[in-house]
């Protein structure tokens, strides 16, 4: 505790990354003065390793809370004390300098002791979501070379011979942390890869710390001791920005998932700690607009590009926004704007992030042309674990900076009139899934896991603004293409990908395909992927077909679960329960609603049960919670949480402050 | 807009800095100060199986020299 954890400092100038940013400025300057950043050395020197500034942060104020979660809090001076515990256990068993070490946590307290002790112990942390399937896990602990597991539920995650595991409370010999160079790794999270399998990014300490001095120098964080609202999942690098906030005096708040999608649960959480920054994605804002706007919070937007309609309510309603883009490549953050003024933007660089916009020939473009998006400086990551192959296709040789490389985004974007910059789309066939970055070759690369899935392809249609759904092609092998089997049916598509995908990358529909339709010189015509009919049923049979309207549905014809109803039946009923089954309908965009229809199941993923809630709420004028929808077994007895409900008058808003606070 | 890296039928290097990072490189763009041209011109798939043969580990060499690997 007492060791100066980054030594060598002088090492990060003679770091490739890091030389002479101010020459590749230059450069770019000749043809947008605003390319210009401030990434000079001495910005760097200033950016403190997180670690130090978490340890000067305790002895500061030692008394002031730390983390709040479900379990209760912890002051700066245990946290402190935990982490130095949990370190020397780490050291105890030999962990140090250039381990990984995966950490399998629910969101408690024991999360932040965790993150923060690896860190302590000189290594990096590889979250390894307890949501994601086992399949999944054991290929991240391999992949990444896991020296020990930090979990609550040993054998939840595969693991090679000889790694030990260990609890968040494990205690060993407390000593000096162990000194570590901005070099260092922080952290191992893991991205969609096209190639069907994810990719481990490796990013830095000198990275993370580069991203707090960066966004406290461009004003995003203010100066005194916010109250962060810790919304995201650790295995996404948007997290890094939100926990890695203890360190600078900052209290997190973890919110847990049922809280962070419910706005009433959400106002609860906020008034009850008093959060000041919030991070959601603009498919989010959609829900949680009531109880944000207008409020005494700073929120923090990214994950994807924030649509015209959001930015101009935003930037209008006078609520105190930021649109904050950056590849989990670049660590976390690379631009900031204030959301403010006509037209959506990104902004400009953070100050250690220099950003070049080029053409095919790797030239810095004209003023206002489109380009795409190279980054460099000290907040590009090592690459991609075990990958060097992929790591040598998109970290690349810089031409601006001798001996540097430039992160290929893939991200196209261009300046706008006034010198911010604006994105204008992807190079490629990446995803943004309600904040969500998707490859779709990796969902493709899982559906032909299955031993009769040929060949697949997926596709988002957006049935109405900030409803995204996800949608699987597939064909089959051998000769069972002219009727739907039962090992084949869209739910047993899905089934298949559950087990092999995070939630977040499962389809919501899928559809059998006799071909999938090509372009004239024999690639993918995803523009010919139609979205499904709601309402129809199985399994089309040509490509004309596919292209027209009428495409197959999410619905397998003949199971039990869904699909068989045709549109002209009623098979819910009148009344009250009609009214919840169109709820039903009009948020999954299917007719073939039944009473024993699980929501989940038929494609319903957390916004569109929040979507169910909001209508429900303001058509009927009861009070309703998320886990009345997710709760439920079914349509039916969800109908009947709607019809108790309705009856319980006493049940209106201030029941629900209380299970905020108990989510807390 | 066609990037240069993407080229399947394309002419590449392989390129190496001081760290040992590599790089895949379009043999028609001028070689950046500070990297060395360690294979070209190749096919793309030739030059990414030398990457994976000859790059075990993606860490910078000053760090792997560091920890002792």
């Amino acid at each position: 505790m007492t060791a100066h954890p980054v030594r060598q400092e002088s090492e990060t100038t003679s770091m490739t990354d890091a030389t002479s940013m101010t020459d590749a400025t230059s450069m770019t300057e000749t043809t947008s003065a605003t390319d210009a950043t401030s990434a000079t050395d001495a910005d760097r020197s200033r950016a403190a390793d997180p670690l130090v500034r978490f340890l000067a942060a305790a002895d500061a104020a030692p008394g002031r809370t730390a983390v709040l979660a479900v379990d209760g809090r912890l002051s700066f001076a245990e946290l402190a004390r935990r982490t130095a515990e949990l370190a020397g256990a780490l050291r105890a068993h030999g962990i140090g300098r250039g381990d990984r070490v995966g950490v399998h946590l629910r969101r408690t307290t024991d999360l932040p002791v965790a993150l923060l002790a690896v860190w302590r112990a000189g290594a990096a942390y590889v979250p390894l979501d307890p949501a994601y399937p086992r399949d999944r896990l054991a290929f991240m602990a391999e992949n990444a070379g896991l020296a020990l597991l930090l979990t609550t539920e040993p054998g939840a995650v595969p693991l090679p011979d000889g790694v030990p595991v260990l609890g968040p409370d494990a205690t060993g010999g407390t000593g000096p942390d162990t000194p570590v160079t901005a070099r260092d790794a922080a952290y191992v999270i893991y991205t969609s890869g096209s190639t069907g399998r994810p990719k481990g990014v490796e990013a830095t300490r000198g990275g993370v710390a580069a991203l707090l001095a960066g966004l406290e120098e461009r004003g995003v964080y203010r100066p005194e001791p916010g109250v962060v609202g810790w919304s995201a999942s650790v295995s996404f690098d948007a997290s890094v920005q939100q926990w890695a906030r203890v360190c600078r005096g900052d209290t997190v708040v973890v919110v847990d998932d049922p809280t962070r999608t419910d706005p009433q649960r959400l106002a609860a959480l906020l008034d009850e700690h008093g959060v000041t920054d919030l991070d959601l994605t603009p498919s989010h804002w959609e829900l949680l607009r009531e109880p944000l706007a207008g409020r005494p919070v700073r929120l923090f937007m990214g994950g994807e590009p924030v649509p015209q309609a959001t930015w101009d309510e935003i930037g209008g309603g006078g609520t105190d926004a930021l649109n904050l883009y950056g590849p989990t490549e670049c660590t976390v953050d690379s631009t900031v704007a204030r959301i403010a003024g006509p037209r959506p933007h990104l902004g400009d660089a953070l100050p250690a992030v220099a950003l070049h916009l080029l053409d095919p020939a790797l030239r810095p473009v004209a003023p206002g042309a489109t380009g795409e998006l190279y980054l460099a400086g000290p907040a590009v990551a090592h690459g991609y674990v075990g990958r060097p192959d992929l790591t040598a296709e998109r970290f690349v040789a810089c031409p601006f900076v001798p001996g540097a490389r430039m992160y290929r985004t893939g991200d196209l974007a261009r300046r706008g009139p006034d010198g911010t910059l604006e994105f204008a789309g992807r190079a490629d066939d990446q995803i943004k899934l309600r904040g969500f970055r998707i490859e779709p070759a990796e969902i493709e690369a899982a559906l032909t896991r299955h031993p009769r899935i040929r060949e697949a392809a997926v596709k988002v249609h957006e049935a109405a603004p900030g409803d995204q759904r996800l949608t699987a092609y597939v064909t089959v092998s051998t000769s069972a293409t002219t009727s739907g089997t039962p090992d084949l049916a869209p739910d047993g598509i899905l089934a298949h990908a559950r087990t092999l995908l995070p939630a977040h990358m499962v389809p919501a529909a899928a559809v059998v395909l006799d071909a999938l339709p090509l372009t004239p010189n024999g690639k993918l015509d995803r523009a010919a992927l139609r979205p499904p009919a709601p309402g129809t049923t199985g399994h089309t049979a040509t490509g004309a077909a596919l292209a027209g309207a009428a495409s197959a549905g999410a619905a397998p014809a003949g199971t039990a679960s869904a699909g068989a109803a045709s549109a002209g039946t009623d098979p819910v009923g009148t009344g009250l329960a009609e009214q919840v089954a169109g709820v039903w309908r009009t948020v999954l965009g299917r007719d073939d609603i039944r009473p024993d229809d699980d929501f989940l199941t038929l494609g319903g993923h957390s916004l569109a049960a929040l979507r169910v809630i909001h209508i429900l709420r303001r058509t009927l004028g009861i009070e309703l919670q998320l886990r009345h929808l997710l709760d439920a077994r079914d349509l039916a007895d969800f109908t009947e949480a709607v019809r108790t409900a309705g009856q319980a008058p006493a049940a209106r808003r201030p029941a629900l402050v209380g299970g905020a606070a108990g989510a807390r | 807009m066609t990037n240069p890296f993407e080229d399947e039928n394309g002419t590449y290097k392989v390129l190496v800095n001081d760290e040992n990072q590599h790089s895949l490189w379009p043999a028609w763009i001028d070689v950046p100060a500070g990297w060395t041209v360690v294979l070209g011109d190749a096919d793309r798939q030739s030059c990414l199986a030398f990457i994976e043969e000859n790059w075990t580990d993606i860490r910078p060499a000053s760090l792997l020299a560091a920890l002792g690997r």
